[in-house]
């Protein structure tokens, strides 16, 4: 070839340049074609984020008119989504009802009955499904599920977790184990460090989607806010409910959950606590927006159980009332949410997460579900629900407290207990949403009784119930 | 001092603490009934502070009475122990029939049942040092005899039970304490 070929004469077509330039063509031509299969890939399969905190009660919002907690970031995804009022765990303590959340499943069917009983390995999660489809993983947080170490996690590409006290960490300088290797963490506030890993997880370049379970420590007890949020509410009046009082976590056994501190003193502390979760998830939120993710992300915020603060003269969780049982469970999906700010009636369960993930994301649900998808709920206010669900709870060493079964139904509710240890019981919550007036004895509970019983025996046979005697 | 009877120099003054241990306790559990203004308080307060002095503390009140009404030694701890072991046996009768005997017994080592007692112990043996130390100085030296086993093993033994107990605000000796559980019955 002439190295000095003047460009301003036509270059003469030979074979090879033709061959090479129809080349060139046609990869443009398969590209082009390409490209909006990718695009409409990415944008077919939306990322997953799954917020879940601890004890954090159902009230505790300002959106659920909390008497003064300010909560604007939760608020915010309540607004742009849709916020279940009537949720609830399956079996209000952490490690089962956080195994239930992965799982789908109630927890006589996982086996993770109480805070002692191992993780079975044979397990499925939903984030191994939804690694199938194509996404890459990351589960940051508590984990607190015994066994021996921590668990393989099948479909986790990213484990952030803590062991520390039994696998509830400390707020602060919580030591991580962050994929495989422990890692000190001097001077962090748990809640912030794990939403640092989780901002940088969710800014990482990638052509896949994400899901990303980001599970937090707070607000369980330790109740430790950080420093900006300490005494934030020293001198607000706690609205506590009449029968509460501060003493109660000294008396009628409650010093075996382990928390002897004024009660008063830890609610304080424990609604400073919310704030700061309320302001990471302010993060997560912030950062969505800026790198557009937010209409192609499907976000979840759960709480794992609820929390007595005196109702009842109650404190700590386990038992089968609302305050109990009750949690805040809310989704933000733009994409299929079209009315926004809808405050959905309809009863939801911690066991329903994982069928309404693998749904959205069209994903097959493995008949081992026992939960149900709430996406149909999600795109119309008019699909029904659930009638009824069933409430269990075991005896966990060294809880005074007996085994529960009990059925909810969208206006009553009936509770017994392992060996009539106490007495059964029966609510008319449309009457009596705060449980005051026990029916089963007087002539109203009488009437409810059968069907009530009748619809517990069918739940427990429905579900393959069984009795763990202990964990 | 005119020599009374075991019931008078013994039995009266554990009989006091337990009766003030389930009195206030009924009161405190009373209490929730009586509103939310100064009455409910009055109720509250004092059946809170009686609670824990009976259940905790009894041993400070109940040895010097005990000792000073001329009881016996023996006469004297049984009768400041009488109150904890009651409250033990209350505690451990909620647990009754939803965990195996062995569990039971295990529970005895529970962080706040072995607290409760080792803080007896403690009580009863400070209080018995201190009335014998008392008496030392009012009746001389040959009156009775300071370093007695008895109450030196109380105090040691109820010192090395509170100080567990409050180890690390009490979470090491729990945290080891549910490991053994889980490692023997898990």
């Amino acid at each position: 070839m002439d190295k000095e070929r003047n460009f301003s004469e036509p270059e003469a077509v030979t074979r090879k340049t033709f061959l090479q330039k129809a080349g060139r063509a046609a990869l443009t031509v398969v590209a082009a074609s390409s490209l909006p299969k990718v695009l409409e890939g990415r944008s077919k399969l939306p990322n997953i984020i799954f917020i879940l905190t601890d004890d954090h009660r159902w009230d505790a919002m300002s959106c659920m008119k909390h008497p003064f907690i300010k909560t604007p970031n939760l608020d915010r995804i309540a607004g742009e989504g849709i916020l279940f009022e009537n949720s609830f765990c399956t079996t209000s303590l952490c490690s089962p009802s956080r195994a239930s959340f992965l799982t789908g499943q109630y927890a006589h069917r996982h086996g993770v009955v109480t805070n002692h009983t191992p993780w079975n390995e044979k397990n499925t999660t939903f984030m191994e499904l939804v690694k199938k489809q194509g996404y890459e993983t990351a589960f940051i947080g508590k984990w607190h599920m015994p066994g021996s170490g921590l668990p393989k996690l099948r479909g986790v590409d990213h484990f952030v977790t803590f062991t520390k006290e039994g696998g509830q960490g400390v707020y602060k300088n919580c030591p991580l184990i962050i994929d495989s290797v422990e890692t000190p963490r001097p001077g962090k506030y748990i809640t912030e460090d794990l939403t640092d890993f989780a901002l940088k997880f969710i800014g990482k370049k990638r052509k896949k989607p994400f899901c990303m379970y980001l599970s937090h420590k707070a607000a369980h007890f330790g109740f430790v806010p950080p420093k900006h949020l300490d005494h934030l509410y020293d001198d607000v009046d706690l609205k506590l409910p009449p029968e509460s009082d501060t003493f109660i976590t000294y008396t009628n056994n409650h010093m075996f959950v382990g928390a002897p501190l004024p009660m008063n003193f830890l609610y304080r502390n424990y609604c400073e606590t919310i704030v700061s979760v309320d302001e990471q998830v302010g993060r997560i939120l912030k950062t969505l927006d800026s790198k557009n993710l937010t209409k192609d992300t499907i976000l979840v915020y759960a709480g794992d159980n609820g929390h007595f603060f005196g109702e009842h003269g109650l404190y700590d969780k386990r038992l089968a009332y609302e305050e109990s049982m009750r949690i805040p469970f809310m989704v933000r999906y733009p994409r299929l949410i079209k009315d926004p700010g809808r405050r959905a009636g309809q009863m939801a369960l911690n066991i329903d997460l994982a069928p309404t993930l693998l749904d959205l994301i069209g994903a097959p649900v493995p008949k081992s579900i026992q939960g149900r998808s709430l996406k149909g709920i999600m795109k119309s206010k008019k699909i029904s629900g659930r009638k009824s669900w069933l409430y269990e709870h075991f005896p966990v060493f060294p809880i005074p407290l007996p085994g529960i079964t009990a059925v909810r139904t969208k206006r009553y509710k009936y509770i017994e207990y392992q060996n009539d240890k106490r007495p059964r019981e029966i609510f008319d919550l449309k009457r009596d949403p705060g449980e005051k007036e026990n029916l089963y004895a007087i002539a109203a509970g009488k009437k409810l009784f059968p069907g009530l019983k009748k619809e517990l025996e069918r739940l427990k046979k429905d579900t393959d119930y069984r009795f763990h005697r202990h964990g | 001092m005119e020599k009374l009877s075991l019931f008078k120099r013994a039995i009266i003054p554990a009989l006091s603490v337990i009766t003030a241990m389930i009195l206030s306790g009924l009161l405190y559990d009373l209490s929730r009934g009586a509103g939310t203004g100064f009455l409910r308080k009055a109720i509250l307060y004092p059946s809170v502070v009686i609670m824990f002095l009976s259940t905790w503390l009894g041993p400070l009140f109940l040895v010097p009475i005990a000792f000073h009404r001329c009881a016996k030694p023996i006469e004297r701890y049984v009768a400041a122990l009488a109150a904890p072991i009651i409250w033990t046996m209350k505690t451990l009768y909620y647990f009754v029939g939803l965990y195996s005997v062995s569990e039971l017994f295990f529970l005895l080592f529970h962080p706040f049942i072995l607290g409760c007692i080792g803080v007896n112990l403690l009580c009863v043996g400070s209080a018995e040092l201190v009335c014998r130390a008392l008496q030392r100085r009012r009746e001389g030296k040959t009156a009775i005899r300071l370093t007695d086993p008895a109450p030196v093993s109380f105090f040691a033994l109820g010192l090395v039970i509170t100080f567990l107990g409050l180890w690390n605000g009490g979470h090491s000796y729990y945290y080891i304490y549910m490991d053994v559980y889980s490692g023997l019955f898990l």
